[in-house]
């Protein structure tokens, strides 16, 4: 059978290369069904690996509650209840909300400037808790992160991102000191650098702290809801809640809402972000994606299978006389048949091999010139390329069963 | 025996018309024969020779060969009988012009489970056995009509067969190109290769030691 199946491969291929031309143009639908195959599972991988990277690196059993900024109206309204966007009383509350909840931090964004650095960047500097770094995950290269002493004695430490260490050379180590508008504050720590760009999407924003600074935040004791200081410790950026785990996210959720629209008398002037909805909205949008991927890809193999089909039913018609020739000397139907699902397959995984080519240089070339995020999986090659091949014995099915069927007499006597 | 051909018929349908092709044909030959069978054109010897091949079926009659009822074998199993114990020969050579000579006459052996040297030997005897040694790379373009006609005649050998069914052979020949293919299906003859050549030509069925005249479908 190994010789009879690689004597018709071989003859396919003979009778493929006599018609270079005709051969390579009726493959073209199938190498472009194929790298657009290629290039969008590549792509789409490649957003889904970037997406999902970034919600597991918000933590999944994270849930996040931002400042949201209120036009002028709503904040006159949102001040008459007395409700000052994030504050610490809402860290409190959140503290001691349920047993679910692990632990609250929060991160407040502030307007200091660092003076005489001599580098060109503007740093994002921001106050927060102790458990902020532990909560993000944050990866401390050099020294330490803040901790619970440092924002009980107020300590005028801070924390540096990997690239404001880098640029600031020596006076970026741990124990050099930096100054902030009137105050010097003495590097405790710095962060690893993250080679990888920040990347926004619509509701998650993603950041590598390269150019960040860490103060520490205070948290004052015996806060009131309507105490006097409330206003001046409001304006939190964000309050990160850790549940203990995947289950306890969603019960939590829910009553982290209610908590806060208690708190805010109903002004929603924050945002509720759970990353694990977050995740199920990603993989909802994949399976999307991956709907209209399959169409887009059935439509252009069809297209491209037809062609295969067209070429191949002239093809038999044109070598009648050879079906004769064969069947006289003791081939069967089936091996007739076979003869010309073999053309096919070889006809369609060329095309394939093209396309699969095609589509690696077209995913270097997005990946280069748009920036998109690609991944190339053995997915993203094999699928492709699969499908080509089912595509060749699919569309070549009809042509070869037309061979087998022809009568021999008949076909001995074309001219 | 060889071949028995007992009480055929066949008709052809050409629009509501039935044309009646064989008539309660006989036809009988033994091991090792040589049989002409003479006739004009139309007169049913072609279809005769299908037949014969496993290429057709009659509408009526029994046909043994070899001591195999030829009709009611499947598909397969006549393919099987064509590749291992008949040769073709035709008027028009039917070589394959993408193929050289070598190439053409292995042919048979791509539906065949040999092994591949021993094709190489088989191909390589029977090219030589009609002298085309020298041009085996050569494609049929590159050949003259004698010398197409021997690599055909080289292809229905290769496989060894019991018996080789010619379609007048000579057709597209020259006298003196004619005059060597003939010599050869002498020899052939001579090595005890049963034939069986159907020619409208009295010179070339006069190689035979057997001429049968067809006529309206029956043999005289």
């Amino acid at each position: 059978m190994m010789p009879q199946v690689l004597s018709f491969i071989i003859t396919a291929y003979h009778s493929l290369l006599i018609h270079k031309l005709r051969s390579l143009l009726s493959v073209l639908g199938v190498v472009c069904g194929v790298m657009a195959v290629m290039i969008m599972i590549s792509t789409g991988e490649g957003a889904k690996k970037e997406v999902l990277g970034r919600i597991e690196q918000m933590g999944l059993t994270n849930i996040y509650v931002n400042d949201k900024l209120l036009s002028e109206e709503l904040q006159k309204r949102a001040e008459k209840k007395r409700s000052y966007g994030l504050s610490l009383y809402d860290v409190e509350y959140l503290r001691s909300l349920s047993p679910m909840i692990v632990s609250v931090g929060a991160v407040q964004k502030v307007a200091l400037t660092p003076v005489g650095t001599g580098i060109n960047i503007i740093p994002s500097i921001f106050k927060c808790t102790a458990n902020y770094g532990e909560l993000l995950g944050l990866d401390v290269r050099r020294g330490r992160f803040i901790n619970v002493q440092d924002s009980l004695n107020n300590r005028q430490v801070c924390v540096i991102g990997g690239l404001m260490s880098e640029r600031l050379g020596s006076d970026g180590r741990v124990g050099k000191l930096i100054r902030m508008d009137d105050r010097l504050y003495t590097i405790i720590g710095v962060l690893r650098k993250v080679d990888k760009k920040p990347v926004k999407t619509a509701k998650v924003t993603n950041q590598n702290f390269n150019d960040t600074i860490f103060l520490p935040l205070n948290i004052p004791h015996n806060l009131t809801k309507f105490g006097t200081s409330i206003a001046q410790h409001s304006m939190l950026s964000s309050i990160v809640v850790e549940v203990a785990n995947r289950e306890n996210v969603e019960p939590a959720a829910r009553l982290i809402n209610r908590a806060m629209e208690y708190n805010h008398q109903g002004v929603l002037d924050y945002d509720v972000i759970v990353p694990l909805e977050l995740l199920d909205q990603a993989l909802a949008a994949q399976n999307i994606f991956n709907l209209v991927l399959t169409v887009i890809a059935a439509v252009s193999l069809l297209v491209g299978g037809i062609g295969i089909m067209n070429i191949m039913l002239a093809t038999v018609t044109e070598r009648k006389r050879e079906i004769g020739i064969r069947r006289a000397v003791g081939a069967t139907r089936k091996d007739i048949a076979f003869q010309f699902l073999a053309e096919s397959s070889l006809l369609t995984m060329c095309g394939g091999t093209i396309g699969i080519a095609g589509g690696f240089i077209s995913v270097f070339v997005i990946e280069n010139l748009a920036g998109w995020p690609i991944e190339i999986t053995v997915v993203s090659v094999v699928i492709p390329f699969v499908l080509a091949c089912v595509t060749g014995v699919f569309f070549g099915y009809y042509p070869a069963v037309q061979a087998a069927k022809m009568d021999p007499i008949k076909t001995l006597r074309a001219e | 025996m060889l071949l028995e051909f007992k009480r055929v018929f066949k008709s052809y349908q050409i629009g509501k018309n039935k044309i009646p092709v064989l008539q309660d044909l006989d036809l009988f030959v033994n091991e090792g024969e040589f049989v002409s069978i003479m006739g004009t054109s139309g007169s049913g010897k072609s279809t005769l020779l299908h037949i014969l091949g496993g290429l057709d079926t009659p509408d009526e009659g029994t046909y043994r060969f070899n001591a195999r009822d030829m009709l009611s074998l499947s598909d397969e199993e006549r393919s099987w009988i064509r590749g291992h114990w008949l040769g073709f020969v035709f008027q028009t050579f039917n070589l394959l012009s993408e193929l050289d000579v070598v190439g053409n006459v292995s042919l048979p052996f791509t539906y065949r489970k040999t092994k591949p040297e021993k094709i190489a030997s088989h191909v390589e005897h029977a090219i030589d056995r009609v002298g085309l040694l020298h041009r085996k790379g050569h494609r049929p373009f590159e050949l003259s009509g004698g010398e197409m006609q021997r690599v055909a005649i080289a292809r229905a050998l290769a496989v060894n067969p019991k018996m080789i069914l010619a379609d007048e052979p000579t057709g597209n020949l020259d006298s003196r190109n004619s005059e060597h293919i003939l010599d050869l299906f002498r020899e052939l003859h001579q090595t005890g290769t049963s034939i069986i050549l159907v020619s409208h030509d009295e010179k070339v069925a006069a190689v035979s030691e057997r001429i049968l005249q067809m006529e309206d479908g029956c043999l005289q």
